[in-house]
């Protein structure tokens, strides 16, 4: 996914509002940065067809609004960065190595606290000695 | 009929192709064989090791090649002592037979699979930077990001960064922060991302469960480094382990226990408990295995041209 410096601040901008049409976050921006109406309106079009905002039809015009909120966003992103180059098939694989880890019960780790008590009792014995 | 230099590249392409399949089939069956043996390798060690068996097929495929076309007559020469190890006119080729199948069949897989990882590769550079633009760069030189999941890794193959989120932050002490962010700068020091990322392309051409097995044993041995290496500013290593133990459990039943591990470098995963064992325990000793692939190299590389020549001929004949 790719998002421009506009995408970027519109995205943002809906973070912080609930919803809002095209001439709102033109009035926005306006100030902030100059451009012209058609230039939001496309920025809105090219999130909403990335997913990242939705609209509905009232009269004449869409009124857009996030997706996702932010931390939602964030998560995903980290989750698609960490997902490139695996395929799905090794998503079997990569199952199998993560259920391990939500295998990771009560036991082990009590069992690993007790391998950290015996290591943390062993160093205070040498050194005292 | 092809002729000349670019007859000999499109010779030597289909040498290798054969020459690195049998040598994949036989490091796949000795890394079957000796990968429990991990555990009795340094992990520093053992990324030598690991290094060394996925080289392999490539450097004895080169070897074969160069062999088969550059000393032809040498090995001509030894045709009564090892009956039919040549290659029949290495400056000509015939793209309307079985070599011109096979070269076509390599390079568009080589051609597809470069392409891929290069298309994946650049989503990847673009994905970062959007989540850099998200995060908040602190004063420890890592980017904040306003998330609940417990993380921290390094992302970026070539302008790695580390990025730690919010819900990690809050988890954590300083002490702890500290541990996390050392071990974080070491992937960021060694450029770890993106040796994973070129052990991963060279490590394709084996059979998928052997490839993941190899790049799992790699990540594992990589994070026992990062771990070591910290205890030089984290002496106390019970610290280490507890603060390792600790990203775990908070991992477990969060999103963060389902992103896979091969693409970013983070902390609280990769079999945490080899982990701990590995940084509590006495370090193991054994040396890299010289002999072994003194031994081994030199047999693989004969038996691999062996191998080339004589399907080669095997073909030939059957095609005849």
């Amino acid at each position: 996914m790719k998002l421009g410096e506009l995408e970027k601040l519109v995205l943002n901008y809906f973070w912080e509002v609930d919803t809002a049409d095209a001439k709102e976050v033109y009035a926005e921006f306006k100030k902030q940065r100059g451009g012209s109406l058609n230039t939001i309106q496309s920025t809105l079009d090219r999130l909403f067809k990335k997913g990242l905002l939705q609209r509905e039809k009232e009269s004449y015009a869409y009124r857009y609004y996030a997706a996702k909120n932010r931390k939602q966003f964030i998560g995903e992103l980290i989750k698609n960065v960490a997902k490139d180059f695996t395929h799905e098939n090794e998503d079997s694989l990569f199952t199998a190595f993560t259920s391990l880890s939500d295998d990771f019960n009560e036991d082990q780790i009590k069992q690993l606290e007790q391998l950290i008590q015996d290591y943390k009792k062993k160093q205070s014995e040498a050194d005292s000695t | 009929m092809m002729t000349g230099i670019p007859a000999m590249i499109i010779n030597m392409i289909t040498i290798m192709a054969l020459a690195m399949v049998l040598s994949v089939f036989v490091i796949s069956a000795y890394h079957r064989i000796n990968a429990e043996k991990q555990i009795n390798y340094a992990a520093k060690t053992y990324q030598k090791i690991l290094w060394t068996l996925v080289l392999m097929p490539w450097l004895v495929g080169l070897i074969a090649a160069i062999s088969l076309v550059f000393f032809d007559a040498e090995l001509y020469a030894w045709q009564n002592i090892i009956p039919g190890i040549h290659w029949h006119h290495v400056d000509e080729f015939n793209m309307m037979s079985w070599h011109g199948v096979l070269a076509s069949l390599v390079v568009c897989i080589v051609v597809y699979a470069l392409g891929k990882s290069g298309l994946e590769l650049f989503n990847n550079i673009q994905k970062t930077k959007v989540l850099k633009s998200m995060g908040h760069l602190g004063s420890d030189n890592s980017y904040l990001l306003d998330t609940d999941s417990p993380m921290a890794f390094v992302g970026g193959y070539f302008k790695p960064q580390i990025f730690i989120t919010t819900g990690l932050k809050k988890a954590l002490n300083p002490d702890e922060l500290a541990i996390v962010l050392l071990h974080e700068h070491e992937h960021l020091q060694n450029k770890d991302a993106l040796k994973k990322l070129l052990f991963r392309w060279l490590s394709s051409i084996f059979p998928r469960n052997t490839s993941i097995k190899f790049q799992t044993a790699m990540n594992l041995s990589i994070e026992q480094c990062a771990d070591q290496a910290i205890t030089s500013q984290i002496r106390d290593k019970s610290k280490i382990a507890e603060t390792l133990l600790k990203v775990k459990s908070l991992s477990v039943d969060t999103e963060a226990s389902h992103i896979p591990q091969n693409a970013v470098c983070h902390y609280g995963f990769d079999e945490v408990e080899r982990r701990i064992r590995y940084l509590l325990l006495p370090e193991p000793d054994k040396a890299f295995p010289v002999l072994s692939m003194v031994m081994i190299v030199p047999v693989l590389n004969f038996s691999c041209t062996y191998f080339a020549a004589s399907a080669h001929h095997l073909i030939e004949h059957i095609l005849s």
